[in-house]
């Protein structure tokens, strides 16, 4: 089930309309009941798969925790070590078996070649578990949580298996903590008006940001990134701003809808993004994009390694970890790697550039609080971010190569000769995924000071109306779904 | 709190339904079909037409309506649309029955024979699309197409909502009224040339499909049950136009025998008119216009026949000299007319052109900017028959224009620089002729503000009837006289 869809808008009213029928103390099954179903839909054998971790990472849990009560410290400890070093293990296993094996394959066959030693094993014909990127770091973090005594020990599975499967993120996230999380399962959700419009808005934006922008934006990225050598110059450049806004809609729009049916329901999940493309520096976008994914690795893995306590060199260790583990658990590609190992190179670059680019400041007395000094960082910022972005979209690292060959091809002619059109979106499609970008860019302005829901929310019912009438026109109209289009997967769902 | 979240929602899901019915409307491909529908169902209702048409495109042809009042009075509107299925066929027919009270209902089986749950979309839609949404059209969609699809037949938008980029102002502003002096009947010119290659004589029978069966029973039961009278015909075709056909049954004529015990056993005419072809004197080779369809001659039989046969036995009223139905003698008139301008927009000889366009109820139009114009002899053949003389005082040039109007010439003008010149006829017809438009220095022919041409470099002529008050032609010819229509 897509979450775009009319099968799903029909099963998120029927969960909604039961969810707040039903007496509070059955909430959390019918909601686990939904999410499994939901799952399922896609591929029941995989249910099995996430039941697998649940239960591993529940145990690991108790465990844990009957672990603490050993009087003995050096032994709790020990076996406390174990029983997360089990819960990893096993997870990271599955996740290996289902995600990397044929990387990891691939890649050692190649290895050996160099050294003239061949080797053939078989490679894995399972399809990649939805979601399972996702839930197995959301389940992992119950684990450390537990160890680090941030939760307790859930001694009711079945709330336990909701905090893992629960619907509106186990595809794509937001990645929550169990800290953030689970006690919510514990919470009574009433039916609050202003709350479920709320979450209605944010889905409605979500739907918007999808089909009418980034779904647009695809088509034309697809046409230039299948067959990168056949397109040079601007065509190269744009198919690339494009995906830069393509990917972040995108994602940006299975949160919003991940977020606004939780927040229906009366959950609160992270906002995975703050305006990440008006950050002023690398590290101020890893901030902002992907929140949940930053802020887990951040908490189970940076600070574990010892983050920037232990030195400068370390530390620069650290973040390319970091970054280089953050590409891997995207996918299964060097593409990726290079994609997060750039990030890497970076943040440690601004961390070793910065004694010069205060110098330079110092000297040339150059004012830093201006608007102009903070839009060239910005601009600087988006440049570097949408570099690396070529990497990611690349089929294979000889076509990013080719990508980035082809962008220095000086052809402006493209942009007035109609060409431009040409690359399956025609001129009208075009100027709407233009005023699409501008529309996400002009939000995101707005929104660094302002809630722009409460905003609405103090307009007239006229206003207010119009704009959520608006909006579901231009869905229904300018909307990539229906006879001719086969509906974009989220990029984030397949990873 | 919950009372007026209620309240709220429902109000909101009222406006959005409206507009999705309202944008479903306006997306939807507006085409001949819809036209006609709208005029038959929801526009027309007042005529209360004593005889309705429904079926295939076999039956589009078949039966014209304005012959049926030329000869017998008879008021009658054909709903058929190509590839009507016969579940549609049953469908609409409820929605005829809405707004006319107990008409004569005569339904074309042709369709019987699809195997098909199913058939192609492009044949459903032509009918569905362009009913207006009621619990009939919903039971239609559910009917009649799969399940994948309910939703957009329902809500046309979610199927045609692409189309935002190609609307034009007909999509905001279509005339559906134009065309309705038709009666929703369409009928070829052209001849088939071949003789009917099948053998109808059969007297065994064959079953029909089941689905098709269910519905054309559902039809019978509707006609008992709503009392209104049933005619069956199977429109003259041949048979092994189908032959081999996975989606249709394999014997046709043994089935249309099937057909007839069905209609026996339920008291209801079935006249197989491709039983009757010797009968009627009707002519496979030039009363057909291809393997299935018949021509307009081969209507002209067919519907001679019907209207006999209703008058023989309906006793049906003669509306001819009814004061209340006098626009029917208009729409026959435009009708004859429009029929009769069909051969000019089939012909492509310059001099057998020429001699159908010399008429006193056309304004002919000539704009050229072709070198060679005056050195053309076909075409100084052909015009001369106007009283078009293409020569000025010795004056060579590529600039020529002439107006006719009723038989008369207006302006003839040739000269080696552009010309432009406006008229003013019958007080409302305004005509500004160019040999060199302005935008983009081809010749321009502009009727009250609209442009007839479609700018081609040569020779351009226009063909208004001030009877219909339409363009019924426009062509241009190259140096070779060869013609191109827009």
């Amino acid at each position: 089930m897509q979450f775009i869809s009319l099968s799903f808008l029909l099963f998120f009213l029927v969960i909604s309309i039961f969810y707040f029928i039903i007496p509070y103390k059955f909430q959390w099954a019918w909601l686990l009941i939904c999410s499994y179903f939901f799952y399922t839909t896609v591929n029941p054998k995989y249910a099995l798969l996430i039941a697998t971790s649940t239960i591993i990472t529940y145990l690991s849990g108790l465990l844990i925790e009957n672990a603490d009560k050993i009087n003995n410290k050096k032994n709790s400890t020990k076996l406390k070590k174990f029983w997360v070093l089990a819960s990893f293990s096993s997870n990271l296993g599955i996740l290996f078996l289902f995600k990397y094996y044929n990387f990891f394959n691939d890649s050692l066959t190649r290895i050996l070649n160099l050294f003239s030693i061949s080797i053939h094993m078989p490679f894995s014909k399972y399809l990649l578990p939805l979601g399972i990127s996702f839930y197995t770091l959301q389940a992992l973090s119950y684990t450390m949580d537990v160890y680090r005594k941030d939760v307790s020990a859930e001694k009711n599975l079945g709330k336990y298996a909701l905090f893992v499967s629960f619907f509106p993120q186990v595809v794509a996230g937001p990645i929550e903590k169990s800290k953030n999380m689970l006690h919510q399962f514990n919470e009574k959700h009433f039916f609050n008006y202003d709350r479920v419009k709320n979450g209605l808005l944010l889905i409605l934006w979500g739907v918007m940001v999808k089909i009418v922008i980034a779904d647009r934006l695809a088509i034309l990225v697809k046409t230039v990134y299948t067959n990168p050598n056949n397109y040079k110059g601007f065509a190269t450049i744009i198919a690339t701003l494009f995906f830069t806004f393509q990917i972040y809609c995108d994602f940006l729009s299975y949160s919003n809808i991940a977020r606004g049916a939780a927040e229906v329901l009366g959950f609160k999940v992270t906002n995975n993004f703050r305006q990440p493309y008006l950050s002023k520096s690398i590290k101020e976008f890893w901030s902002c994009w992907h929140i949940s994914l930053t802020s887990w690795f951040k908490d189970y893995v940076y600070f574990p390694l010892g983050g920037n306590r232990r030195g400068k060199l370390i530390t620069y260790c650290n973040i390319m970890i970091i970054f280089l583990v953050s590409g891997l658990w995207h996918g299964a590609t060097s593409t990726f790697v290079i994609w997060g190992g750039l990030h890497g190179l970076y943040q440690i670059s601004a961390y070793l550039l910065k004694p010069a680019k205060v110098k330079i400041i110092k000297t040339f007395k150059i004012k830093t609080k201006i608007f102009s000094f903070k839009l060239l960082q910005v601009l600087i910022t988006f440049l570097l971010v949408n570099f690396a972005w070529i990497f990611f979209r690349a089929t294979s690292f000889l076509n990013a190569i080719t990508v980035i060959k082809n962008i220095f091809y000086f052809n402006p002619w493209v942009l007035l000769d109609g060409s431009i059109f040409k690359l399956g979106l025609g001129s009208f499609d075009f100027s709407v995924a233009i005023i699409g970008i501008f529309l996400v860019l002009t939000v995101d302005i707005m929104g660094r000071t302002k809630d722009l829901r409460i905003q609405l929310s103090k307009q007239n019912i006229i206003f207010r109306w119009s704009a959520y009438i608006g909006a579901v026109v231009v869905i229904l109209i300018l909307g990539m779904y229906g006879p001719g289009y086969s509906m974009q997967q989220f990029i984030y769902s397949q990873f | 709190m919950v009372k007026k979240a209620f309240l709220k929602g429902s109000i909101f899901v009222i406006i959005l339904f409206l507009i999705i019915v309202t944008l479903g409307s306006l997306f939807i491909i507006k085409t001949n079909n819809g036209a006609k529908l709208t005029q038959g169902l929801y526009t027309n209702t007042g005529d209360s037409f004593d005889v309705v048409l429904l079926g295939s495109s076999h039956m589009e042809a078949l039966i014209s309506p304005n012959m049926l009042w030329n000869q017998y009075g008879i008021t009658s509107f054909n709903y058929a649309t190509g590839g009507q299925p016969i579940d549609v066929t049953y469908y609409l027919l409820k929605e005829v029955l809405k707004k006319h009270n107990k008409p004569i209902v005569v339904v074309d089986l042709y369709y019987l024979g699809s195997t098909n749950k199913f058939p192609d979309e492009g044949y459903t839609i032509t009918a569905l699309d362009n009913l207006k949404l009621s619990l009939n059209k919903v039971q239609a969609v559910i009917n009649c197409t799969p399940l994948k699809e309910w939703f957009n037949y329902i809500f046309p938008i979610f199927k045609y909502h692409d189309r935002w980029k190609q609307l034009t102002k007909k999509d905001f502003n279509y005339d559906t009224s134009e065309t309705y002096y038709k009666k929703g009947f369409v009928a070829s010119h052209f001849l088939y040339g071949l003789e009917n290659a099948s053998n109808s004589s059969s007297t065994e029978m064959a079953n029909l499909p089941p689905r098709t069966e269910e519905y054309l029973n559902k039809i019978i039961d509707l006609s008992k049950k709503k009392g209104f009278k049933l005619i069956f015909t199977n429109a003259p075709h041949d048979y092994t136009q189908t032959t081999g056909s996975k989606t249709w049954v394999s014997q046709p004529a043994k089935m249309f025998n099937k057909v007839a015990e069905i209609a026996k056993k339920n008291n209801i005419p079935f006249i197989n008119y491709n039983k009757m072809t010797g009968q009627m004197n009707f002519n496979f080779k030039t009363d057909m216009v291809n393997i299935g369809h018949l021509n307009i001659f081969g209507s002209e039989i067919v519907t001679s026949n019907l209207g006999k046969y209703l008058k023989d036995n309906y006793g049906l009223t003669d509306h001819r000299n009814d004061s209340k139905y006098k626009n029917w003698n208009t729409g026959f008139t435009i009708n004859s007319r429009v029929e009769s301008d069909v051969d000019i927009t089939n012909e492509l000889d310059i001099k057998k052109y020429v001699s159908l366009i010399k008429n006193n109820d056309y304004i002919i139009v000539v704009s050229s900017n072709d070198n060679g114009i005056s050195e053309n002899i076909g075409l100084k053949g052909a015009l001369s028959q106007l009283g078009l003389m293409l020569q000025s005082n010795n004056i060579v040039g590529s600039n020529y224009l002439a107006v006719i109007n009723g038989g008369k010439v207006e302006s003839e003008m040739l000269n080696s620089y552009k010309l432009t010149k406006t008229f003013v006829f019958d007080k409302d017809i305004n005509l500004k002729v160019s040999t060199s438009s302005a935008d983009n220095n081809m010749p321009s022919i502009i009727l009250n503000g609209v442009e007839c041409l479609n700018k081609q470099n040569g020779t351009n002529i226009v063909v208004y009837d001030k009877i219909i008050k339409k363009v019924i032609d426009n062509i241009y010819l190259n140096s070779n006289n060869t013609f191109t229509r827009k």
